[in-house]
């Protein structure tokens, strides 16, 4: 009897032991770190320790007509010294400070010289402790001798012939090919080329001499540390001593870090690569940095030291590519990047022991799909808001199968265990229903401010105001219109009078009329162009629109040719969405009588004004006799209830702010005065450059057609400001609504089901999913 | 009273889970009934707004249909062939593990067998038109509903036929020898004999294939989505919409609704076999 009481009572213990084990604190990991084994989460995490001390992160400002930066090295004497392409025309020049980047002065050089030096595509280059800049270039017949442009300190510069030892050996039509180059501490010159052949150049006599050959390695990018060359390859990194070509055994750890990210092989941009290294006091120290952060590690031992919490600062900003790691000491770093935006930044890090290791703030971003604006705009906020330790966890990391609903419920579960994020970016969210249920905040003051500060478009703004509030507000928009001549333009009018003019073309012998690309794609453009005008006063959904709608969208794809002859010219994409884009090279393919889609952005329409200007076509807004919608990207709100408010309306500042607004080309900005500066920009671009850049396309047939990009004109600036200011609806962005209605639509087309039975399909489900 | 004591020390771990896992939960679940999503009291606001919901409407008479067709069917069927197959004598067992295998299936291959049977290009409509018939969207109108059924009852059919031999099989066997002393027939036996000896286990196994009836969301949900035939539209696709809407008040409000309904069904039930 004993036994049994004593069995129960242990059980009882059991339970209750099991039961608390799930009220404890959330899993951590080795490094203190919190675990969110359901979104991708940048590393890190609020401090609760007290612990004291970080690097804090400062921009250095670069000379005005510096573009991009080739190389930045920090010399012997301490200074700082840049290799960069001139912005105002396709030269280079060469950028020296000596105090530590509060100024820079420009090394003199011969301008007619240098462009005769440089006078092919600059593959490398590099610049020697002593200030030397080099810049490979191809031989002249590819193979035997890689050029050299050399400038040296004192401004002088020459052209050099850098021979290749052992070509027969190797892949000849690659030897002369420089892939990568660096100096080493001595000071020799280690040059890769494209077959993964290392060689030490003297650059003063022009030899070369093979250092080691890792052909088999397939190496992508190399870095220097030190005498170690570390050559950076998918299955792991080499480290050879630049000395006498040895190999030194592989260091475990470097290779583990490959492992988890083969990308951190890839190069990302012209020069920039998510890895790069520099060397330390010691002959086998290794700093180096990656989107984690920057860490220091001696070869060969298990020991990796974090100095830079990557997510604290622009390091964690996955679209930006790294050029060069520069160490002054234990204590101060120097990283030129090339961002998201192509644009060249030095920055500079400096420890600070009076401030907390992690920030005391922190601020949990969501959203659903990762972008790059997005990491753009939290790099932005993350380098002027250093106490804030910024959370982005995306609910679809697309690596992990996690549908749309799996995230969503994992997002609200955690929103009603009070875990929930501050601010949400709503793309994808059911975000009518939060504001239903009062889940979000108001953020109409933080609009007006931006409003009163550097405007807004107005129109977006009215479209969102509920009640005199605002919950949401898109950082970007874009609006449909018809491309082509004036028959084309009437045509676009409405979905009806397109659907006629195709079938009247079809009569009059045409196949071609309608840019296709299936549909699927047919059924988007027309979606993007209509469903702003599909629901009434009330919220509900009309049925003699959605009846046009499919009837519309039958009409034109019947006229179309086999979805198999479909050609997809050029389809611009939104962070990898494909949007129902306008396809006008269809038009100068002769694959369409007309564009028509979504005008995603500024460069589009570039390309869509230089074309028209070559064919006296023009532009209008799609469907507009029925409604003038626009689609939104980027849509943003703040959770009620956050208790970081005042940082989550800080970062919408900087979301809806100028500068992020510049920064991407994703759809146009909201704010007015990224918008004209983006125009502004647009309307120069090509200044002095106009017949050099274009695009090239080739039909299967091989018929070629080059386009000339030129200068947005005034005319073409106010025409599309008059259309994107005047939508007045947002595009349908409900998730559950447009996908019922495109397979629903898809169906109908392809003749699965009778279009009356699609339409049945459509309003059953869309009125359920409404009426619930 | 020692006796006693011990019994009960045998209860608690169990009861403690309960507590802790279900009837906790279920009372925070009850408070949010009476609560708006945004945390304001509501009183039985939430409550009308439900019962005035199209959808859940739709749904819960759906669900109720999909019960009071399939549960008489299942208790007639699976006792028809449980009578049958412990008259089978030695090949009973192999026949009973034969009805068994649905339930081992997973639902996601259960899903993918409907896929290939039912879809408008599927085995069945190929059947159907290779007999010179008209191919049916299954999935896509009235006919969906069959198919639930169908498949209710082919995944269940085995596990309650297994529950009335188990039922049988308590039945002394001379009693039948004694009926069939006294010159009853098969069916006599059935009716005097098996059907009163198995009733206080027919109470357990309705109410088992009733709170069974509820997990063919499973299937429809994976076949059709969130958003399927209007006859298939479950009590469940509601309460997972709402979940993804973050309609916690009326999901909330739903459920406690739907457990009075169950609670109320089954203490009904009860009673009624209990007078009987």
């Amino acid at each position: 009897m004993k036994i049994k009481r004593m069995v129960s009572l242990m059980l009882c213990g059991m339970m209750l032991v099991a039961g608390l084990g799930g009220c404890g604190k959330e899993p951590v990991s080795a490094d203190g770190e919190t675990v969110d084994s359901k979104s991708t989460q940048i590393e890190g995490g609020v401090d609760a320790s007290g612990s004291m001390g970080r690097f804090m992160e400062s921009e250095v400002a670069l000379p005005e007509n510096v573009s991009d930066i080739l190389y930045a090295a920090l010399l012997a004497d301490g200074s700082i010294e840049l290799f960069a392409r001139n912005s105002d025309n396709d030269s280079y020049q060469v950028q020296v400070s000596k105090d530590g980047g509060e100024s820079f002065s420009a090394l003199a050089i011969d301008a007619g010289q240098i462009d005769e030096i440089f006078n092919a595509y600059i593959f490398s280059s590099a610049i020697r402790s002593d200030g030397t800049v080099v810049g490979l270039m191809p031989g002249k017949d590819n193979t035997g001798s890689i050029m050299a442009g050399i400038i040296r300190p004192d401004g002088s510069m020459e052209k050099k012939e850098l021979v290749i030892p052992d070509v027969e050996s190797q892949n000849q039509e690659y030897a002369a090919t420089p892939m990568d180059c660096a100096f080493d501490a001595a000071g020799n010159l280690i040059i890769e080329n494209l077959n993964s052949y290392f060689y030490r150049a003297d650059i003063e006599s022009g030899t070369c001499e093979l250092l080691t050959d890792l052909e088999e390695k397939h190496v992508r990018h190399f870095g220097i540390a030190g005498n170690q060359v570390l050559a950076v390859a998918e299955d792991g990194i080499s480290i050879v001593n630049s000395a006498d070509g040895t190999a030194w055994e592989a260091d475990g750890l470097l290779d583990e870090m490959m492992a988890a990210d083969i990308t951190l092989a890839d190069k990302n941009g012209e020069y920039a690569r998510p890895l790069v290294f520099t060397g330390g006091d010691s002959e086998d120290m290794i700093f180096y940095v990656n989107h984690q952060g920057l860490f220091g590690h001696a070869r060969g031992s298990s020991i990796n030291e974090q100095l830079i919490n990557g997510a604290l600062c622009t390091i964690g900003d996955t679209s930006a590519g790294f050029l060069n790691l520069m160490m002054v000491d234990e204590r101060q770093f120097y990283l030129a990047i090339i961002d998201g935006t192509d644009a060249g930044k030095l920055l500079k890090y400096v420890y600070d022991e009076n401030v907390p290791t992690m920030p005391e703030k922190e601020l949990k971003i969501y959203a659903l799909k990762d972008t790059t604006f997005l990491r753009q705009a939290v790099s932005s906020y993350q380098k002027n808001h250093q106490d804030v330790f910024v959370n982005l966890q995306i609910g679809r990391s697309g690596e992990d199968g996690v549908t749309a609903q799996d995230a969503i419920r994992a997002l609200n579960t955690e929103i009603l265990a009070g875990n929930g994020p501050d601010v949400l970016i709503l793309d994808g969210l059911p975000v009518e229903s939060y504001i239903e249920k009062g889940m979000l905040k108001d953020i109409s003051a933080v609009v007006e401010e931006i409003d009163g500060s550097e405007g807004v478009f107005g129109n977006v703004k009215q479209a969102y105001q509920k009640d005199g509030a605002i919950y949401q507000f898109p950082a970007r928009f874009y609006v449909s219109l018809v491309n082509g001549d004036e028959e084309a333009l009437a045509a676009g009018a409405s979905l009806e009078k397109l659907a006629d003019y195709v079938t009247a073309q079809k009569a009059a012998g045409e196949s071609k009329i309608f840019p296709m690309g299936g549909a699927a794609k047919l059924l988007e453009k027309l979606y993007y162009a209509d469903s702003a005008g599909w629901f009434d006063e009330s919220g509900k959904l009309k049925e003699e629109a959605i009846e046009q709608y499919l009837s519309c969208a039958k009409q034109i794809y019947d006229a179309q040719p086999n979805e198999s002859e479909a050609v997809d010219y050029y389809s611009p994409k939104i962070d990898a969405s494909l949007f129902g884009t306008l396809d006008a090279f269809s038009v100068v393919m002769k694959e369409a009588k007309l564009g028509y889609g979504t005008l995603v952005d500024i460069s589009e329409l570039v390309m869509l004004h230089s074309m028209n200007e070559v064919h006296g076509w023009s532009f209008s807004p799609a469907n507009v006799d029925v409604v003038k919608g626009f689609g939104v990207y980027q849509l943003a709100g703040i959770l009620a209830g956050t208790d970081v408010g005042e940082q989550a309306e800080d970062f919408l500042r900087t979301l809806f702010g100028a500068e992020c607004g510049t920064l991407s080309y994703n759809g146009f900005p909201v704010n007015r005065a990224a918008y004209e500066a983006l125009c502004e920009q647009e309307k120069h671009a090509y200044d002095g450059n106009e017949g050099n850049a274009g695009v090239n396309v080739s039909t299967p047939e091989g018929e070629h057609y080059n386009l000339l990009f030129q200068n947005l004109s005034d005319e073409v600036t106010e025409k599309i400001t008059g259309i994107l200011g005047a939508a007045q609806k947002p595009v349908c962005m409900d998730e559950v609504i447009k996908e019922i209605v495109l397979e629903q639509g898809e169906k109908a087309l392809k003749g699965e089901i009778a279009v009356d039975e699609a339409l049945h399909e459509i309003m059953q489900k869309c009125n359920l999913y409404l009426s619930e | 009273m020692k006796k006693k004591h011990t019994g009960i020390l045998f209860v608690l771990p169990h009861f403690i889970g309960v507590c802790i896992f279900l009837f906790l939960p279920f009372l925070d679940v009850v408070r949010r009934s009476v609560f708006r999503a945004a945390g304001s009291f509501s009183g039985l606001e939430n409550f009308k707004i439900v019962l005035g919901n199209d959808a859940f409407r739709l749904a819960a008479g759906n669900t109720l249909r999909f019960t009071l067709v399939c549960l008489p069917l299942l208790l007639v069927i699976s006792l028809f062939l449980a009578v049958l197959i412990y008259g089978t004598g030695k090949t009973a067992g192999a026949l009973k593990n034969a009805f068994l295998v649905p339930l081992a299936i997973p639902a996601a291959c259960v899903v993918l067998i409907w896929r290939l049977l039912f879809h408008v290009h599927g085995m069945v409509n190929g059947v159907v038109t290779a007999l010179g018939g008209t191919a049916v969207d299954w999935m896509n109108t009235g006919s969906a509903f069959y198919v639930l059924v169908g498949s209710y009852i082919w995944k269940n059919l085995g596990y309650v036929v297994v529950l009335w031999m188990a039922a049988m099989d308590a039945i002394p066997g001379t009693v039948y020898e004694a009926a069939r002393i006294d010159g009853a027939g098969r069916a006599a036996s059935f009716f005097y004999i098996t059907l009163p000896c198995i009733r206080p286990a027919a109470f357990t196994i309705v109410v088992v294939s009733f709170l069974n009836s509820f997990r063919v969301f499973r299937e429809a949900y994976l076949v059709a989505g969130n958003y399927p035939h209007d006859s298939i539209y479950l009590l469940q696709h509601v309460f997972n919409n709402w979940f993804m809407s973050l309609s916690v008040d009326k999901m909330a409000a739903g459920a406690v609704l739907l457990a009075i309904v169950i609670c109320t069904a089954v203490s009904v039930m009860q009673r009624m076999w209990e007078n009987q």
